[in-house]
């Protein structure tokens, strides 16, 4: 998630938002890999998909699609 | 308060990829279609037979290695700049593909010379994306074939 997010930076986020955006950064549940920080990139009613803020990288976490409800909370600032 | 840890996940840690890893399952292909020729064609015993086995569990684990790794670089790495500079990638992926699974259907030796040049090729390409000049070299294991690799620097 570089440039904006780094190896053990801390955030804030909020688990009883009350609705997602494109562009909000979310910490969601994946399957098989854990917690993890993402941008969303697409949302359709209760799915989404995510995407990463460093284009020069990928993972095959973005081709798939997830549900609102993987998402653990929505990331408000950065200490 | 807790805190919890969150990753942003990538395929592999960032920036690390090498078709090394797809390389060497072409030249495993090929050492286990070298075993499996190797055997008698009348197969009489258990243990030659559990034996025979193996090798072509291998034989197949080791070509979906191929596809696996070359397929995440491709999808992954290869991005706008690179297939510019390298429009055959993609032709070369899906023949690598193709080959890969030849190798899986068939105990022909040739198939697996194939994926081998082929996946040096794809190596050569790889490296070259990224300025970086590559030499031949005779692999030290059997079937001591020649690998494309970085020439790395002190």
């Amino acid at each position: 998630m570089t440039p904006n997010f780094f190896e053990n930076d801390i955030v804030v986020s909020f688990r009883y938002f009350r609705s997602l955006k494109v562009n909000d950064v979310i910490l969601i549940n994946i399957s098989k890999i854990g917690t993890v920080i993402k941008r969303i990139r697409s949302i359709n009613g209760k799915e989404l998909s995510i995407t990463g803020d460093n284009m020069e990288y990928s993972s095959e976490i973005y081709n798939k699609k997830y549900k609102t409800n993987d998402v653990l909370g929505k990331v408000l600032f950065k200490l | 308060m807790k805190i919890r840890e969150a990753k942003a996940h990538c395929d592999i840690p960032c920036a690390v990829y090498d078709p090394a890893v797809a390389q060497y399952a072409a030249l495993s292909v090929v050492r286990f279609l070298d075993l499996i020729g190797e055997m008698p064609d009348d197969i009489q015993s258990k243990k030659d037979l559990a034996h025979l086995s193996r090798l072509v569990q291998q034989k197949e684990e080791h070509a979906i290695e191929v596809k696996e790794a070359v397929r995440t670089i491709w999808g992954d790495y290869f991005k706008e700049p690179q297939m510019e500079k390298f429009p055959e990638i993609h032709d070369l992926t899906h023949s690598i593909m193709m080959s890969a699974s030849k190798c899986k259907q068939d105990i022909d030796r040739q198939n697996g010379i194939d994926l081998v040049e082929k996946v040096n090729r794809f190596a050569e390409i790889f490296w070259a994306t990224k300025d970086v000049k590559t030499e031949t070299k005779k692999s030290l294991n059997p079937p001591h074939m020649d690998v494309i690799v970085p020439v790395l620097s002190d």
